[in-house]
């Protein structure tokens, strides 16, 4: 081997504790003696902070880009690593010159590229800014396809939950893909469900165009929707349904939640599963029909578990190594 | 502007008698000075905890506030390990009300002065290309350890699920993950298979 053998051995070692360490905050509720144990590894060494660190960048980024073969991308780019308001920032510190950056840089969402696929790990939302400046969150188990360019801003849903924050510009529409619906706005919030193939769309402001399209993507039929407006659209049905909601119900999901009114449990169980690392399964196909209204706090599923036991006939096995299962009683 | 120097004295941490004063100055010294010192491992921890860039800094800048707020001094070692039990615990809270845009605490709307040591730490991004390499190089390992590091990683099942579904051991999926991890950043970092191979096996 090469010079940098004499270390080989000992960077191996600093890379697999770096990686024990890692696993275990993910998998494991640390003791304060063992987080004092982590801190006095991290601290002894500046490698070891740096080996930790290195991997956890790996960790996060292997989410961020997961490998190309189920999803076909068209293209292989970096991520621009300016954040936002790196120049209001400047200013800042120049005022307190003399002083460490403050962290407002780090507070800022990323930058998203014109080209990027967005794609969410579960039980993690995340916010970005697209290129044009428009703000996107993206919840838990997500896709998101982005397709920028000068005379298009355009995005496809492929599965989960956005909400978007539109930046007004008159000459190039805002256009968000989602099954057989096309969302267009010019500068307005609203948030996008999908659901296998239901699609619902929610708007918070402003007002935007939605249009479903035919096999051949021709618009079949198109509606306005105002602030406070949902369409819903179900493949099966074939009909855009129409109603008054409050929009802060639907965008409860960005505060750790997730609420419904009268949707059905299949829909309910599949949004619930981009938030719990144990995955919920229907066992009875039945079940899927019945009607769910109520809230479930990502942070306590089991909360909402025992409460379906109680208002529906339906036993809950939590110990079947393939998830949490939902029978008939 | 810009003369103006902050000044990091008692009125950050409220107006008192000048005994007083003195003495909570010296702790909003001491404090700034254990975070100046562990800032980044604070960091690095609520972003493990969190899996949020942004949530680890705010948090960290709240437990700041709260550690000034404790109304003792004591050993620096005591004062770190209360820094790290402050962070962990408002992760924790965090994470169940997971609120963000709501929680305009008070250390945003006016920041003390000494708030500027919890300095921004940006995360290494990978570009997409190199996490090309890295799925590609996973794809080298023996099949058990793509397996445990995929359902991991990127369906989210805990490592005692998947020992149940592979038939083995937590211990040794653990051992997978970690040895995928490692490999993968050889490999990310310019070493040839073999090369990456043979450093494993110095361990």
């Amino acid at each position: 081997m090469n010079n940098a053998a004499p270390v080989a051995g000992k960077d191996g070692q600093r890379f697999e504790a770096a990686g024990s360490w890692l696993i275990r905050f993910h998998e494991d509720t640390l003791t304060d003696a063992e987080i004092g144990e982590w801190v006095e590894w991290c601290e002894n060494d500046p490698k070891n902070l740096q080996a930790f660190e290195e991997l956890q960048s790996l960790w996060r980024s292997a989410a961020e880009h997961p490998p190309q073969t189920s999803v076909p991308s068209k293209r292989a780019r970096a991520r621009p690593r300016l954040w936002w308001p790196l120049a209001a920032c400047i200013a800042v510190i120049a005022v307190g010159a003399g002083f460490l950056m403050t962290s407002r840089i780090a507070l800022s969402p990323r930058q998203i590229g014109a080209g990027e696929l967005v794609r969410t790990p579960v039980a993690t939302n995340e916010e970005g800014i697209l290129p044009d400046g428009s703000r996107i969150e993206v919840g838990a188990r997500s896709l998101v396809d982005v397709n920028f360019s000068g005379i298009r801003r355009e995005l496809e849903l492929r599965d989960g939950e956005a909400f978007f924050q539109v930046k007004h510009e008159r000459t190039r529409p805002f256009v968000v893909k989602a099954g057989a619906l096309e969302v267009v706005a010019v500068g307005t919030a609203f948030n996008v469900r999908r659901t296998g193939a239901q699609v619902v769309v929610t708007v918070q402001e402003g007002s935007v165009e939605v249009r479903r399209r035919d096999g051949g993507g021709f618009a079949e039929e198109s509606a306005r929707a105002h602030a406070g407006q949902q369409l819903s659209f179900q493949s099966g049905s074939g009909e855009l349904h129409d109603a008054m909601v409050d929009p802060a119900v639907t965008l409860a999901w960005r505060s750790g939640r997730l609420e419904f009114t009268g949707d059905s449990l299949d829909v309910v169980v599949a949004n619930v599963n981009r938030y719990s690392r144990r995955p919920v399964i229907l066992a009875d196909t039945q079940l899927g029909a019945l009607k769910f209204t109520g809230t479930v706090f990502f942070a306590n599923v089991d909360a909402w578990l025992d409460g379906l036991e109680q208002v529906f006939p339906i036993d809950v096995h939590r110990n079947d190594p393939q998830g949490i299962v939902l029978t008939k009683r | 502007m810009g003369s103006s120097k902050h000044n990091p004295t008692p009125e950050t941490v409220g107006t008192r008698g000048p005994g007083e004063g003195n003495e909570l100055g010296a702790r909003a010294r001491a404090v700034s000075e254990l975070f100046r010192e562990h800032n980044r491992t604070l960091v690095r921890f609520l972003q493990a905890k969190l899996q949020n860039e942004h949530e680890a800094s705010e948090i960290a800048q709240e437990a700041y506030v709260r550690l000034l707020e404790l109304g003792r001094t004591g050993a620096v070692s005591f004062l770190r390990a209360y820094l790290f039990r402050i962070a962990m615990n408002l992760a924790v809270d965090r994470i169940r009300t997971r609120n963000t845009r709501q929680r305009l605490d008070a250390a945003k709307l006016n920041p003390p002065p000494e708030l500027d040591v919890v300095a921004s730490i940006e995360r290494q991004v990978f570009a997409a290309d190199e996490m090309k390499v890295f799925w590609a190089s996973l794809a080298e390992l023996p099949q058990e350890h793509r397996q445990a590091f995929e359902m991991s990683r990127l369906e989210g099942v805990p490592t005692l699920e998947i020992a149940q579904r592979l038939g083995k051991s937590d211990r040794m999926i653990r051992r997978y993950i970690v040895r995928a991890l490692v490999y993968c950043r050889y490999r990310v970092g310019g070493l040839s298979a073999s090369e990456a191979q043979e450093r494993m096996d110095d361990e």
